[in-house]
């Protein structure tokens, strides 16, 4: 059976082997233009799934908000060690409008695309703002309807939500929330609408995200913490005993709030963080068993941090960041000393100086995965 | 080629048995590099292929096991420590250098032989030649790769729908 066939004439489960090697989606996706046969085999979900656990999509590119009138987000392609490289005409946005009297805004990015808004002035005093996801490799981009119609609005919090399945403009879901009234709602585009949630808190203080969930800190009614679980995008709450903070009821709300944070720890639990004012870092974790029967945060343990470790300063607050068990602090040191950053790992207590560079962050996109094949496509 | 008959590999003696290829010829090498293939393990296992009994592998010709047995021969020291926490990194780099020296063949051949690797079961010579194909195909582009793999010149037809392909996926082609 082994005549001079050529590599082309290769039964099906052996190819399948041999696209399972290709290291990136744009190889994949360019040799399954190369026959019909090929193109059915890249197209089966199975091999989909495999080729998605062998090869995390890569990251083709960043953005960050330039918040500039007519203009659109800037962009940075990533270093690639991939032959492929997507061509910059494809990561520039061209496609988005630039002709009115408002800026683009990045409000989040994940998978392959992006969460973005656009504010208008529509009159003195009133502002517009319009909603959309789009996925730049393909120039796809779909306007969402508004959550509400005419919100008393100060400000939004927006994000895409995360699941076990990649995101792309087929698959995702937005959570949005108007502040400070905390009415809120998921958007998912598999419906095309919105779902309001039940739960509505004024004021919420956004602590970050871990373990699968966002958390907001709230204080209007008694001291609590909020988990927006983003598989089945639905609250939970938590009593939240401050130490310090229970006894001075003086203590300006943002002030607590800047020195609350969350992170995952190495057991995949959320741990929500707070810095004293005598730099006493406590470690709580939520559970659904408290001791007064309910759901709460129950110190697990404390980390004593001290001027030897910090230098010497004024106040300190933290910031949440999602490196498992890892929490960045921020040590002001009065008018005359610049501030310092530090990162301290909660678990080995391992405090390391940090520099500007190693904080700034954009919004990064990935390869669109799965790509959306079609095993036929006959064009007459 | 044609092997003598062997014994069973007492006093110390490696295990010897013998295989022999569609057209008749007879291949003899040590259990422990046959053992490679998870189809000849079990047959060996069983006490096969000793003596003057021998294998028959109907699917592969002499050439093709020639070269599958040039593999398994070289493979089959750090295969029976398990990947070998031992092994020195002299030992993998030679390896990877066997193995990169190795698929620098003829697509013909590596035809052969991942049809061969596929039907013994031979799980590493199997990727060593599929990464190899796949590696080959890699940063090119539909038309390119079909030349390289040797594919009939497309049909109007079949052209017509590559080019709907890349026009829908254009972000992967420039």
């Amino acid at each position: 059976m082994s005549t001079a066939m050529g590599l082309h004439g290769i039964p099906d489960d052996i190819l399948e082997l041999i696209l399972l090697h290709l290291d990136s989606p744009i190889c994949l996706v360019r040799a399954s233009s190369t026959c019909k046969r090929w193109r059915h085999i890249v197209a089966g979900t199975v091999f989909l799934q495999r080729f998605r656990s062998l090869h995390e999509p890569p990251v083709v590119c960043s953005y960050r908000n330039n918040r500039l009138v007519k203009s659109r987000p800037d962009y940075e392609p990533s270093p690639s060690k991939s032959p492929a490289t997507i061509d910059s005409r494809y990561l520039s946005l061209d496609f988005l409008p630039v002709n009115f009297k408002g800026c683009w805004n990045i409000r989040d990015s994940r998978g392959s695309v992006l969460l973005l808004d656009r504010e208008y002035i529509r009159e003195a005093y009133s502002r517009d703002t319009d909603m959309f996801v789009c996925e730049p490799l393909t120039r796809r981009c779909q306007l969402i309807p508004r959550l509400m119609a005419s919100p008393a609005e100060y400000r939004t919090e927006a994000f895409l939500l995360r699941g076990a399945e990649d995101i792309d403009m087929s698959n995702f879901r937005i959570f949005y929330m108007y502040q400070p009234t905390g009415i809120a709602g998921i958007f998912t585009s598999k419906t095309g609408s919105w779902r309001r949630l039940s739960i509505y808190v004024h004021g919420m203080h956004h602590l970050g995200f871990a373990a699968g969930s966002t958390y907001w800190y709230n204080t209007n009614w008694i001291s609590t913490v909020y988990a927006l679980d983003h598989n089945t995008a639905e609250y939970s709450s938590f009593l939240l005993m401050l130490p310090d903070v229970g006894n001075n009821v003086d203590e300006p709300f943002f002030n607590i709030c800047s020195r609350l944070g969350v992170t995952t720890g190495r057991d995949g639990k959320a741990r929500i963080l707070f810095l004293g004012a005598d730099d006493n870092l406590k470690i709580f974790i939520a559970t659904n068993k408290g001791s007064h029967g309910g759901s709460e945060c129950v110190v697990e343990k404390s980390i004593q941090l001290s001027p030897s470790m910090l230098g010497v300063h004024q106040n300190c607050s933290i910031v949440s960041v999602e490196t498992v068990c890892t929490v960045q602090i921020f040590v002001s040191r009065g008018s005359t000393e610049p501030p310092a950053w530090f990162s301290l790992d909660i678990e080995t207590k391992e405090l390391q100086p940090m520099t500007n560079t190693s904080r700034s962050t954009g919004f990064p996109i990935k390869l669109p995965w799965p790509p959306t094949m079609h095993a036929c496509t006959v064009h007459s | 080629m044609a092997a003598p008959e062997s014994g069973d590999g007492n006093n110390g003696a490696a295990r010897m048995v013998t295989l022999i290829s569609s057209d008749n010829t007879r291949f003899e090498v040590e259990a422990a590099a046959a053992s490679l293939s998870q189809t000849l393990q079990l047959t060996i296992l069983d006490g096969g292929g000793g003596g003057g009994d021998g294998i028959p592998l109907p699917n592969v010709d002499s050439a093709t096991l020639s070269k599958v047995l040039e593999y398994c021969i070289k493979h089959a020291p750090a295969a029976a420590n398990g990947g070998a926490p031992n092994a020195t990194a002299v030992d993998r780099a030679e390896l990877e250098r066997f193995d990169n020296e190795f698929v620098n063949i003829d697509q013909s051949v590596l035809y052969s032989l991942i049809m061969a690797a596929h039907n013994l079961e031979i799980e590493g010579l199997q990727s060593l030649v599929a990464k190899k194909v796949a590696d080959m195909i890699k940063g090119k582009s539909p038309m390119e790769i079909r030349r390289t793999l040797g594919f009939p010149d497309p049909t109007p037809e079949e052209q017509a729908e590559m080019n709907a392909h890349m026009l829908e996926y254009g972000w992967a082609y420039e």
